[in-house]
């Protein structure tokens, strides 16, 4: 009898732990990074110069390998011709580079996890999307990607990607000495402010200058609202996202500066926590004014984005990054819906780290050939063809050439990966209703952008991960309300201020920045 | 005579062949499903890595749990968890069986049709419907509360932000939480009753027994076994919550974190960058251990009061 209830206490203990113990299945046959063509030390290369890690050569003689790619498309999306676009794919670079591709399609809500399972769970995996939804710094401790300085792979194999992107960009995925992911977009550059209803603003007699100050955009707004009650000037959505971020100069670290700012790198090299300084006082003042005023419906129970309600004319202005890219984009819904869009900065173009990885490419680190995925890799910044398929499907099916033109398309809506990016933009093909001169205003912008000193640095945040999510979890819990300004009075906002960086110091935020910090300087000075 | 039991034995083991051959998928199910799953529980005790796998990944101690507890609302996620749980598994109960003896004196087949379709829906619905439900309910400026009775039949000037105070959610959720729970809470009270022999009741009558000491002398006592049985299995998951009530009908808002932040939605919103296997498998751990501890725990006071009641 004893025996029987131990033994069913044991039962017990064990499927109540299991009902959520369910983590997969990892297998520890871990990476089997290096493949055939990995070489152990050093060999010579045909011009008999040595050569450390990888070949620099492609073997064409062996078996073509399969690299399997993420296009990162729009939740709910599914595109037809999957098939045709990677026949068409292999046809160039079976006898290019002696490999095949598998494009593997994932929503962007599910990237982050999609990832990691498929890692952990040692699946198909070679060219993985990295940030946009998760920053690099988040995939740095769990080895989640290869390092792409292992056996010299980067530079062995790599090598158009390194003299495109040079050096400066491409410390910006190198943290703490192991780059973990490459720069995808190859024009960087964006200023910040606001994209607006322009012809709205001639309707309404409003003049919106092409730069702005805060004060200039607040008596618009007040313009708008006194103009026209029924339309809102301002939306900050569900409050989550630091909307200041697209209104003020400086420069973040982790989601939501989590791990403090750099207020102006050109003056002070010195890490702060955002939510304590006066800048982001001033912000939640007039947030609550906003609010109290009309100007924001402050309402963060609204899932309805910015764009929604400026592409139905609800909204006078959304914050964005301000360039060509931005403004196309925004630029071809607003025209289905008949009104146009107008732009104005409030911070100069500027290249930051921010930008240059919010669009990044890694190598999976169970992938069983890193020497080919980067071969591919590479060859999409060379071959714009490849890179054409990739990004805008195949001609005649997906997209026409526009009248007259043999770079501008006009896609047929048939595949339209939203985020992916990958390619010489300067050599692919354009996409309606950009025109002939994108590539030249791209180039423009990046002419003018001034370089931030600390656009290569990124924290490496493995030693805080509990702060790190703590820190987050805060954030979230009292950004929404002041950025909708939901507090009572001005006294309210300010006491909820408080109240909010006592709760952050006491997540860690501190400890975080002084690291943050420490790793900053250690930089700066090896520079 | 020897022979003669052999020859039992033998039928004996081979009479139980369907019955073994039967219970193969089920136990296959809980093999794969619940036993396997348990060599991963060391991830909670590890830095996980992707190369070196579960066992390559160095051990950490009880690192991954810092989490849990760094942060000055571990109180509050943990006081909600458990104080709703143990709300609800009483108020579940109480309504269960009063709701399941209602239904058995519906005599009507239509009636009982259409009543238990209606009851059983909420059940059946996404919670995501059911979060813009209470929303159609509590908005701010649109919601039926405030425009129709606050303001209409109450004549106030400025309706309540329902989804600023946090003091309105534990009466909100526990209402949706019943709502939403009761139509399948009662049905395993319900065929438990339907299971009662009606002689019982026959003979109650006979003896001029009124409906209430009917429920009171007969039911009751003849649920007792279901009502145990299920309060101690609810106990093993008290340490966790729907994560999408406690998610999506509050409308994620920081505002009433006080009074709707539990483990589980805590977990999410603190992993939801770190995407961390070890410190979601920290978490699930306990969960598991103190839903472990709170069935044993109540079973053994059912053995010691009852032992015919107890589940083992």
């Amino acid at each position: 009898m004893k025996t029987k209830r131990i033994l069913s206490i044991l039962l017990a203990a064990s499927m109540t732990a299991a009902m959520l113990a369910g983590c997969g299945g990892s297998s520890d046959s871990g990476s089997q990074a290096g493949g055939d063509t990995k070489a152990a030390s050093t060999q010579e290369s045909d011009g008999g110069e040595a050569v450390e890690g990888y070949s620099t050569e492609i073997d064409m003689e062996e078996e073509p390998y399969t690299v399997a790619i993420q296009v990162v498309t729009l939740p709910g999306t599914e595109f037809a011709g999957e098939e045709d676009r990677e026949a068409a794919i292999n046809a160039i670079t079976e006898p290019a580079i002696n490999c095949k591709v598998d494009i593997q399609e994932v929503w962007i809500s599910e990237i982050a996890n999609t990832t990691s399972m498929a890692v952990a769970g040692d699946e198909k995996i070679d060219l993985v999307h990295v940030a946009t939804v998760s920053p690099l710094s988040s995939m740095v401790g769990s080895d989640l990607l290869l390092d792409m300085n292992e056996d010299n792979l980067l530079a062995n194999r790599g090598q158009d990607i390194v003299s495109i992107f040079g050096d400066d960009l491409l410390a910006a995925g190198n943290v703490g000495g192991r780059q973990l992911a490459v720069p995808a977009k190859t024009f960087n550059a964006t200023a910040k402010g606001i994209l607006y209803n322009k012809t709205m603003a001639a309707e309404l007699g409003i003049e919106v200058p092409e730069k702005l100050t805060m004060e200039e955009l607040n008596d618009i707004l007040y313009q708008v609202h006194e103009a026209a009650p029924d339309v809102m000037p301002y939306y900050t959505g569900e409050g989550k996202l630091n909307y200041l971020f697209w209104l003020e100069n400086y420069e973040t670290f982790g989601t939501e500066s989590s791990y403090g700012v750099i207020l102006d790198s050109g003056k002070e090299m010195k890490v702060e926590n955002l939510y304590a300084t006066d800048m982001f006082k001033d912000y939640c003042l007039q947030a609550f004014h906003w609010k109290q005023d009309g100007i924001q419906p402050g309402d963060p129970t609204d899932t309805n984005t910015a764009q929604d309600y400026f592409n139905a004319q609800k909204l006078f202005c959304a914050v964005a990054s301000v360039n060509p890219e931005q403004i196309v984009s925004w630029g071809s819904n607003a025209a289905q819906a008949g009104f146009e869009v107008g732009s104005a900065t409030l911070v100069d173009p500027k290249l930051t780290n921010t930008a240059i990885t919010e669009y990044m490419w890694g190598i999976a680190s169970n992938s069983e050939r890193p020497d080919k995925a980067m071969d591919f890799l590479n060859f999409l910044y060379t071959n714009a063809e490849v890179a054409n398929i990739l990004k805008y499907g195949l001609d005649g099916v997906n997209y026409d050439f526009a009248e007259g033109s043999d770079k501008v398309i006009v896609s047929n809506g048939s595949y339209i990966p939203m985020f992916y990016y990958a390619g010489n933009m300067a050599d692919m093909l354009i996409q309606s209703p950009a025109g002939e001169d994108y590539v030249d205003q791209l180039q423009a912008m990046e002419d003018e952008a001034t370089i931030s000193p600390v656009c290569a640095y990124m924290f490496d945040d493995t030693d805080f991960q509990t702060e790190s999510s703590v820190i987050y979890s805060t954030i979230l819990e009292y950004l929404p309300r002041l950025q909708c300004g939901m507090c009572e009075s001005e006294e309210a906002t300010l006491a909820l201020i408080d109240e909010f960086n006592a709760k952050l110091e006491a997540s860690g935020i501190n400890d975080v920045i002084a690291a943050n910090q420490e790793q900053l300087d250690a930089f700066m000075s090896a520079q | 005579m020897g022979s003669q039991v052999k020859v039992k034995k033998k039928r004996n083991w081979k009479h139980w062949i369907p019955f073994y051959m039967m219970f193969l998928p089920g136990f296959a199910y809980l093999i794969i499903n619940n036993y396997m799953p348990l060599y991963g529980l060391q991830l909670a005790f590890k830095q996980f890595s992707y190369k070196k796998g579960i066992n390559g990944s160095p051990w950490i101690g009880l690192k991954n749990f810092k989490f849990l507890f760094a942060s000055e609302d571990a109180y509050i996620m943990v006081r909600n968890t458990l104080c709703y749980n143990i709300l609800w598994i009483f108020i579940g109960v109480v309504l269960g069986i009063t709701v399941a003896i209602l239904f058995n004196e519906i005599t009507g087949k239509l009636a009982k049709k259409f009543y238990q379709t209606a009851i059983l829906l909420p059940y059946l619905m996404s919670m995501v419907v059911v979060a813009y439900l209470v929303y159609a309910y509590f908005a701010a400026d649109t919601g039926l509360i405030n425009n129709a009775i606050i303001k209409g039949l109450l004549g106030k000037e400025k309706g309540i932000s329902w989804y600023m105070e946090g003091k309105y959610w534990p009466f909100i959720l526990t209402f949706v939480q019943q709502w939403k729970q009761i139509g399948f809470g009662m049905l395993l009270y319900l065929s438990t009753l339907l299971g009662i022999d009606k002689a019982y009741y026959e003979a109650a009558m006979l003896d001029g027994a009124t409906r209430w000491q009917q429920i009171r002398m007969i039911t009751l006592p003849l649920l007792k076994p279901t009502i145990i049985m299920l309060v101690i299995l609810n106990l093993g998951q008290v340490f966790r919550s729907d994560f999408g009530l406690f998610y999506q009908v509050p409308m994620n808002q920081g505002a009433l974190y006080s009074t709707t932040q539990t483990i589980d939605t805590y977990v999410f919103r603190a992993l939801l960058v770190n995407n961390n296997f070890g410190m979601s498998a920290a978490a699930s751990f306990l969960q598991s251990i103190v839903g472990f501890i709170f069935i044993v725990s109540a079973n053994a006071i059912v053995r010691k009061l009852d032992k015919n009641s107890s589940l083992f």
